[in-house]
């Protein structure tokens, strides 16, 4: 039987899905609240003590772990177990306290089917089950108690939640980030906002720059009063979150923001941010490596004109020097390969191409300046310059061609043939030489007198030897006028000027100049010959005004006036040759030359006359013809004429030698015993000259006080110079130091002078009175030799004049790369007497400082002169002239003693005489080596830089002497001498009433002077020196004035005069001459100073 | 004059406590590949100086990114000496010994690289509390008997990140010039004449480099030259370098004192100066007579005496006798340049 139970199972299953659901509320509601409870407090937890990844990854693996255990107990296995009615049987019974399973019993008799006499129990069961259903209230079965704690737990978790993220979404946003990925570089949240640019890893390319700024924002905070630090750290790819993991920058404050620029990137770092509390994340900074050069190669090919193959030279970056127009032809390859490359020189832009992988491109090189060598890495990218480097355009220099003659001063006559050396060079190949002549009155080209001319291009590059024999041809040459003999020489340089020889000076003797020696047999014949030439010349000047007006010569009898005229004119010329003739056949010694003149009256001569008697019969057409042929005709006759007359003078006399001076200069030369008859007489002149100086001088000193009153003043006047020139040992005059050119002088060459030697030279007279000259050289004209080598070895000679010359170059305009050529390891020298005198070297004559500096070698030749360039290649000599007051710099042996900075390589110092140099403190460098120093005048003060002289060491480039603590102890001796001189002094002053006061307030000075020299005091030294040179001033001021009143006072008797006169002069330093001269001049004239 | 030495000293002194060189962390390679490493300084207030082509630069060495020596030439050579005075002929003597001429390649900072003669320059290398000296020359000598190969130098001298990034060019905006006006700057301090270059629009014009701590500026149109000088005259300032004036004679016999500058900060005085040769001169032409428009710098001691310590030229000419040099006007416009990030401008830019 089936028992009714439709209410049964309709009950149980609306139970089990109350209770279910129930389960599963309560259960949520408890997870939740667990779970919000759970992460809250490690969110305010890591807000509080920002933890470490190492805590914050077990914290967020736990807190994930049991949200995660808790979701499944509490949700979702209750959600996931089905819940069967009799399950939900089961807790009914167990929540109502049915016994006896009755509930679950019935439903299983619901179920089955049940025999007969089973059915009666079950229906008992099933009727009482169905009670008991009744009894059921459905809104009973929710766990209402549950819901409320969990449910409530949940919201307050939730209003927690809510509240934290409105009121800290920061700190929320972060924490979530940290415990979502713990290991995470997220920074915990601070009172500070930070806002970094870039926010993410970058890559830049090499040698770019990186940009960074921080944006600090503090919303409720007063912001943290140290700027952020900025932590970085190289070939890294994370900073720790720690200050100490790296290098620590300060940014820099910007607008609003603080900044940082890392430029030139190099390699890979990384970096982060510290500011306030807080940081920022670490950003990983990739360096793109550029593009490197390899292989790179420039192939240059000279232009086709010098004949040289093509060069390969090292490529890019190094410099490149060619001449203007060579090929250049660049070459290279990249690693790694990049998508396109230029070449940009000058402007010009060469898109290069790629064969292979290999970069080639070709360009001329037109002008000196930089290159650049870009590239692209791939399409759109920013160019990058791979490399950088100069273009040197080497210069093709013009030949140098010159006469092969020490003589360039000639007097010649017609006939005359001289012969002419010639040599050329050039540095790629020579096109032509060639000789011209030019009257020098004239500013014309010339005339080619001859010219060679060479195979090429390449030309010959010599030196070439041509030689020239020049006649002297009337034809060419006008009689008495002055030439210009010049050899030029042109290369094949496109658009190169020939280059042009120094002029030989040809001065050409007219007819009437030609003569024979005294008593010459042929005399007569040759002033007749000379009758002919002045007849002809006469003849021929006729027949050109003929020329020049034959046009107006219409009229036949009219042109036979005027070639009667000349026929007579020509008929003179020939009678008096016929009596030459006469007169050359009469000697034997003559009869040579009566053949050549003789042909000329009876044939050429004749031949003229006859041309110009036939032409007034000649038809107007040809006589223009005919006039002109005449005119050649007797141009000709007069060319051999005088070209006799000079052949039959070179004969008859001695060779002519040739000479300075020409036909504007009537003296004859001077013999050497003349010359130097001139010279003594100068020299005593001058020397009188000085005797009588030095008498008048000694006239104005007797006109002087008595010796009392001389002799504390004298020794005033000398003390007073002696502090004076003493003063200059520490005076520099920084000025010149200005214009000091820089010089290396990385070769610390140390060479012996072996070969000095010693040249007398004989004053010139004429020097007493030569005026003094400025050589004021613009820019323009200076130039510079800067050889790499020494080769020339040019004869030097001696100045035989004072210097009288003022040097003043004008500055150059940029600094100049000298060379440093090796010297040789032995010096020449040459030193002799010197001709200036210190007091003669006025200001006229001081040459000024430049800072030009060149290596010379033929440049140093011939005299040994002054000049203000310094010279780096140890060429000049002592020489006998007094040095400048102008800097001077470069290398060189030991010479005069002047003002110089450059640097000595002898290895010996002997002391040369010179000037007195004042203490200077120059910019350059000690250098290694030592100098022995066996000098004994030296006078001057200490120097700066070079090599140290008496023991070795090494020294650096700086402004300080090391040596210069011994100087001082050597002022104080001085300076001790000069204070018991004025002690002794104020003594006798004392002793003769004079005021001392002054005096021993300045002996004070000094005494404190030596004591502070002494301790190498330089601030008491100045001091010290100011006071005593002060009183000084006023003790010999006092002294003076006393001295005028006692003068007629002094009753001393002369023993004692003496005595005090003799004792003051004994141990006088010298040199106070000029100072003593100056107080008797001051006394003679009344003027007490 | 000893004043002087004795305020050098004191500025000695006084600064020797407070002058540092500056360091870097670099590496020395020598030619033997031996290293040296620590922090690399030059002497005090030294400096890095490079014959490049036409012009000297001088560069700090916080600057300068690689440092690499090459030889430019290498020759064994043998003492010698003439045999004869006036005559060619050479006598050689002892063993061969090896010379070296190096050039020097210097990277800086911004990637420009300057190649040329380095003038001989020492390095110090600290590391701890030892002290290296390392020169960097322009030329080497060994001994006799020695060989190119025992002849070390320095190969390259590398330093650490960390160069400043001075860029290789600065800018100039210059309104109101007209147009195809040549502008020069000439730096203070070190007179370094940077002669611009007209940069696409008008009055935008290119330094060749950075200015520095700042610079003279002069424009010259035509016959009419504007330099930027301030408007106040200051006559004590100019009576000081009018009487130090004949102290340091020059080429030009006349010079006129166009404006005298006080800069206190660094007791300098800067003069400008129109400087013309009215004189003779060697130049046998129409055109003889040079002109400069140049900037003296003078020290001041502090006993109110000036001494010329550096001189350069805005521009030079050449005119006829008799005629006259270029007009010159002081511009207080000029004078005062504000710097824009790269770009100097003038107040009214």
């Amino acid at each position: 039987m089936n028992v009714d139970g439709g209410n049964l199972d309709a009950m149980v299953r609306a139970a089990g899905a109350r209770l279910k659901w129930s389960a599963l509320l309560a259960g949520l509601c408890r997870w939740l609240a667990l779970s919000l409870g759970l992460w809250f407090g490690l969110f305010v937890m890591d807000n509080l003590l920002s933890l470490p990844a190492g805590l914050r990854l077990p914290l967020a693996l736990g807190g994930a772990a049991i949200c995660a255990v808790q979701l499944f107990r509490l949700v979702l296995r209750p959600a996931w177990r089905p819940q069967t009615p009799e399950r939900t049987a089961v807790m009914l019974e167990r929540r109502y306290g049915i016994a006896d399973n009755l509930l679950i019993n019935a439903l299983q008799f619901q179920r089955q089917s049940l025999r007969p006499e089973e059915q009666v129990f079950a229906g008992q069961t099933i009727a009482r089950s169905g009670e008991i259903a009744d009894r059921v209230q459905f809104n009973e079965l929710w766990d209402w108690r549950a819901l409320r704690v969990w449910g409530g737990a949940t919201a307050l978790g939730l209003v927690f939640w809510l509240a934290f993220i409105a009121l800290y979404p920061r700190q929320f946003t972060a924490a979530v980030g940290r415990y979502a990925l713990p290991l995470g570089d997220t920074p915990p949240p601070g009172r500070v906002v930070l806002k970094l640019t870039p926010d993410g890893d970058v890559t830049v390319p090499e040698g770019g720059q990186l940009d960074v700024a921080l944006e600090v924002g503090s919303p409720g905070h007063p912001l943290p009063a140290n700027p952020p630090v900025l932590v970085w750290r190289e070939r890294t790819g994370f900073i720790e979150p720690v200050p100490g993991a790296g290098e620590n920058l300060a940014m820099t404050p910007g607008d609003n923001k603080f900044v940082h620029t890392f430029a030139n990137l190099e390699a890979s770092f990384a970096f982060r941010v510290f500011a306030g509390d807080t940081f920022t994340r670490s950003i990983q900074v990739t360096v793109r490596p550029r593009p490197q050069l390899k292989n790179a190669q420039f192939r240059v090919s000279p232009p086709a004109y010098t004949g040289l193959k093509p060069q390969v030279a090292p490529g890019p970056p190094a410099p490149v020097s060619a001449l203007p127009g060579s090929l250049l032809e660049i070459s290279f390859q990249t690693e790694p390969p990049v998508e396109a490359a230029t070449w940009n020189a000058g402007g010009e832009v060469v898109a290069l191409e790629n064969h292979g992988g290999v970069w080639r491109g070709t360009t001329t090189m037109t002008n000196a300046g930089g290159y650049d060598l870009s590239a692209r890495s791939r399409a759109g990218a920013e160019p990058v310059t791979l490399a950088h480097g100069d273009l040197r355009l080497l210069a093709d220099n013009p030949p140098e061609v010159d006469f092969v003659t020490d003589d360039r001063n000639r007097v010649v006559q017609f006939g005359e043939t001289l012969a002419l050396e010639v040599v050329a060079r050039d540095d790629y190949g020579l096109a032509d030489v060639a000789v011209v002549s030019r009257p020098v009155d004239k500013d014309d080209a010339g005339t080619v007198v001859k010219r060679w001319t060479y195979l090429g291009p390449p030309g010959n590059p010599g030196p070439v030897r041509e030689t020239l024999s020049l006649t002297v041809d009337p034809r060419v040459f006008e009689s008495g006028a002055t030439y210009y003999l010049e050899a030029l020489a042109d290369d094949f340089r496109p658009g190169g000027a020939p280059a042009r020889s120094r002029p030989i000076v040809l001065r050409v003797k007219s007819a009437q100049d030609i003569t024979l020696p005294d008593g010459d047999p042929l005399a007569a014949a040759f002033a007749e010959l000379k009758l002919v030439i002045a007849a002809q010349e006469k003849a021929a000047r006729l027949t050109a005004n003929l020329q020049s007006y034959l046009a107006e010569l219409k009229n036949e009898r009219a042109l036979a006036d005027q070639t009667g005229a000349i026929g007579t004119e020509q008929n003179n010329a020939i009678s008096l040759g016929r009596q030459a003739v006469v007169l050359f056949d009469a000697q034997d010694e003559g009869k040579p030359f009566s053949a050549p003149l003789s042909t000329l009256v009876y044939t050429d001569m004749m031949g003229v006359q006859t041309d110009l008697r036939d032409l007034p019969a000649a038809a107007n057409s040809e006589r223009p013809g005919r006039v002109t042929g005449i005119v050649s005709h007797q141009e000709q006759i007069l060319s051999q004429l005088l070209s006799l007359l000079g052949r039959i003078a070179a004969v008859r006399a001695d060779q002519l030698k040739p000479v300075a001076a020409g036909k504007e200069d009537p003296q004859p030369p001077a013999t050497a015993e003349e010359r130097q008859k001139e010279l003594l007489e100068g020299v005593q002149n001058f020397v009188a000259d000085q005797e009588r100086i030095l008498e008048k001088s000694r006239t104005l000193a007797d006109k002087g006080p008595e010796d009392l009153t001389q002799s504390p003043s004298d020794i005033l006047g000398e003390l007073a110079r002696e502090e004076d020139k003493w003063a200059k040992f520490l005076e520099e005059k920084l000025t010149d130091f200005s214009k000091l050119p820089s010089q290396d002088f990385a070769d610390a060459s140390l060479a012996q002078e072996l070969n000095s030697v010693y040249q007398e030279v004989q004053p010139a007279a004429d020097a007493l009175t030569q005026k003094n000259v400025e050589l004021a050289v613009p820019k323009e004209q200076s130039g510079l030799e800067n050889a790499q080598e020494l080769v020339n070895n040019l004869e030097r000679w001696l100045p035989d004049t004072a210097d009288h010359t003022k040097w003043n170059m004008e500055e150059p305009t940029a600094p100049t790369d000298i060379a440093l050529a090796e010297l040789p390891k032995e010096l020449e020298d040459i030193v002799g007497d010197l001709l200036d005198q210190e007091d003669a070297m006025t200001p006229d004559v001081e040459d000024v400082t430049s800072s030009w500096m060149d290596s010379l070698d033929k440049g140093a030749g011939w005299g040994a002169n002054d000049g203000p360039i310094s010279d780096m290649s140890a060429k000049g000599v002592t020489g006998n002239q007094l040095p400048n007051q102008d800097e001077i710099g470069g290398r060189s042996g030991e010479g005069r003693t002047g003002r110089s900075h450059g640097q000595m390589v002898s290895d010996t110092a002997e002391g040369k005489g010179g000037r007195e140099t004042p203490t200077r403190l120059d910019p350059e460098p000690f250098e290694q080596g030592s100098v022995k120093d066996s000098a004994k005048d030296d006078q001057g003060g200490a120097t700066g830089g070079g090599k140290v002289s008496g023991f070795a060491g090494e020294g650096l480039r700086g402004p300080t002497a090391p040596g210069s603590s011994q100087k001082m102890p050597r002022l104080a001796e001085q300076q001790a001498k000069i204070r018991q001189q004025a002690e002794a002094l104020a003594l006798q002053l004392r002793r003769y009433h004079l005021s001392s006061g002054p005096l021993e307030t300045s002996v004070n000075a000094m005494n404190r002077l030596e004591q502070t020299a002494r301790n190498n005091d330089g601030l008491g030294v100045r001091r010290a020196f100011n006071l005593a040179v002060s009183a000084l001033g006023e003790a010999k001021q006092t002294l003076t004035e006393q001295v005028t009143v006692r003068r007629e006072q002094d009753k001393l008797p002369p023993w004692m005069r003496e005595e005090i006169r003799i004792g003051v002069r004994d141990g006088i330093p010298k040199g106070y001459e000029e100072m003593a001269g100056e107080y008797f001049r001051a006394l003679a004239e009344g003027d007490t100073k | 004059m000893k004043f002087f030495a004795l305020i050098a000293g004191l500025t000695l002194l006084l600064g020797g406590g407070t002058a540092t060189a500056q360091e870097r962390a670099g590496t020395i390679e020598f030619s033997d590949g031996r290293l040296v490493a620590g922090n690399i300084s030059l002497t005090p207030g030294g400096t890095l100086k490079i014959e490049a082509g036409p012009a000297m630069r001088v560069l700090p060495l916080d600057a300068v990114r690689e440092i690499r020596l090459t030889p430019e030439t290498e020759t064994m050579e043998r003492a010698w000496r003439f045999k004869e005075a006036g005559q060619t002929a050479k006598e050689y003597f002892g063993d061969p010994y090896p010379v070296r001429h190096l050039a020097v390649t210097v990277t800086l900072g911004d990637g420009e690289t300057v190649h040329g003669h380095l003038y001989t320059t020492v390095l110090y290398v600290t590391l701890d509390d030892t002290v290296q000296k390392v020169i960097l020359p322009a030329k080497q000598r060994g001994q006799a008997g020695e060989t190119l190969k025992m002849l070390v130098y320095p190969a390259r001298i590398s330093f650490g990140a960390g160069a400043a990034g001075s860029p290789a060019v600065a800018g100039l905006k210059l309104s109101g010039l007209a147009a195809n006006s040549e502008v020069v700057a000439i730096t203070r301090g070190a007179l370094v004449r940077l002669a611009a270059k007209a940069a696409g629009g008008p009055g935008d014009f290119e330094l060749p480099s950075p200015p520095g701590d700042g610079c003279f500026l002069a424009a010259k149109s035509g016959a009419t030259i504007q330099v930027g000088w301030p408007k106040s005259a200051d006559e004590k300032t100019a009576t000081l370098v009018r009487r130090a004036m004949p102290n340091s004679e020059d080429f030009f016999d006349d010079r006129r004192i166009l404006g005298a500058y006080l800069d206190t900060t660094n007791a300098e005085i800067y003069s400008l100066v129109l400087a013309v040769r009215q004189g003779k001169t060697t130049l046998d032409e129409a055109r003889s007579q040079p002109w400069r428009l140049e900037l003296y710098r003078w020290k001041l001691d502090d006993d109110g005496r000036v001494m010329l310590a550096g001189q350069n030229y805005f521009f030079r000419g050449i005119g006829g006798k008799g005629e006259a040099p270029p007009a010159v006007v002081l511009s207080e416009k000029l004078w005062y340049l504000q710097r824009d990030g790269g770009v100097w401008k003038t107040r009214d830019e």
